[in-house]
């Protein structure tokens, strides 16, 4: 009869358990793009380090957060990184008109694809929003960032930069 | 023997209804819906500044209808 009890929760554990691990292989991410009629898959960026950033319209920290990615890349751009990296943006609005007007208001220069389903969220399993990863050139999940403030872009900068250098 | 087995299913169904009563909590990404107008505690700003208003013109006093500060004590 124990048995049969641990077996269930085991069972309930297992369903629960399966999250990105860091030092895990990325899953497969693929998705429509929110202000272009194309397919954006993770998998095409495989040899550039991707920062994968998920929002909404409605979270407040990402008002700050999307700015500041996009100056992000303008500077890692300009400063030697132009074909390194990509950020791609993953946006959880169920309603995509809503995250259209977001994006009139704070337009980005990298790619966005919808997720209105959240089914890459939940593959993710991301805790909150927003939350992003840094994904390497060989595809693995090498760093998680929870929520934002904007003293904290110095250190995705840095996480940034020490990936696409290969430092671990 | 018999009385083990309608132990142990009993168990199982117990476990299970258990579980039904668990309160599921939002998904980071299922919070938009308490962002939305009509989660707001007053849906009408201007309805409930006159209001409020009014309270504070009968009752002589002002800020009765709600407290300062966060809940940290600091205010």
């Amino acid at each position: 009869m124990t048995r049969w009890i641990f077996a269930v929760m085991g069972l309930l554990g297992a369903v629960t358990a399966s999250a990105v691990e860091l030092g895990q292989v990325a899953p497969e991410t693929r998705g429509e793009r929110l202000l272009y009629d194309q397919t954006l898959d993770l998998a095409d960026l495989r040899g550039k380090t991707v920062l994968l950033d998920f929002w909404a319209s409605w979270c407040g920290p990402c008002k700050q957060s999307l700015p500041m990615l996009d100056q992000l890349r303008s500077d890692l751009v300009a400063g030697g990184y132009p074909d390194l990296f990509e950020i791609v943006a993953v946006n959880l609005d169920e309603n995509p008109e809503a995250a259209r007007r977001f994006l009139k208001r704070y337009p980005v220069s990298y790619p966005v694809i919808a997720d209105p389903e959240a089914s890459l969220a939940a593959v993710y399993k991301i805790p909150t929003m927003p939350t992003s990863f840094i994904i390497n050139p060989q595809g693995v999940v090498t760093w998680r960032h929870e929520g934002f403030r904007p003293s904290e872009i110095s250190e995705i900068r840095k996480q940034l930069v020490q990936t696409m250098n290969g430092q671990p | 023997m018999r009385s083990r087995y309608t132990t142990g299913v009993t168990l199982m169904a117990a476990l299970f209804m258990l579980a039904g009563c668990s309160v599921t909590p939002l998904k980071p990404w299922e919070r938009g819906h308490l962002a939305e107008p009509t989660m707001a505690w007053e849906p009408d700003p201007l309805a409930a500044q006159l209001e409020s208003h009014v309270y504070f013109s009968k009752e002589a006093s002002t800020g009765g209808a709600s407290v300062g500060g966060g809940g940290c004590g600091c205010n």
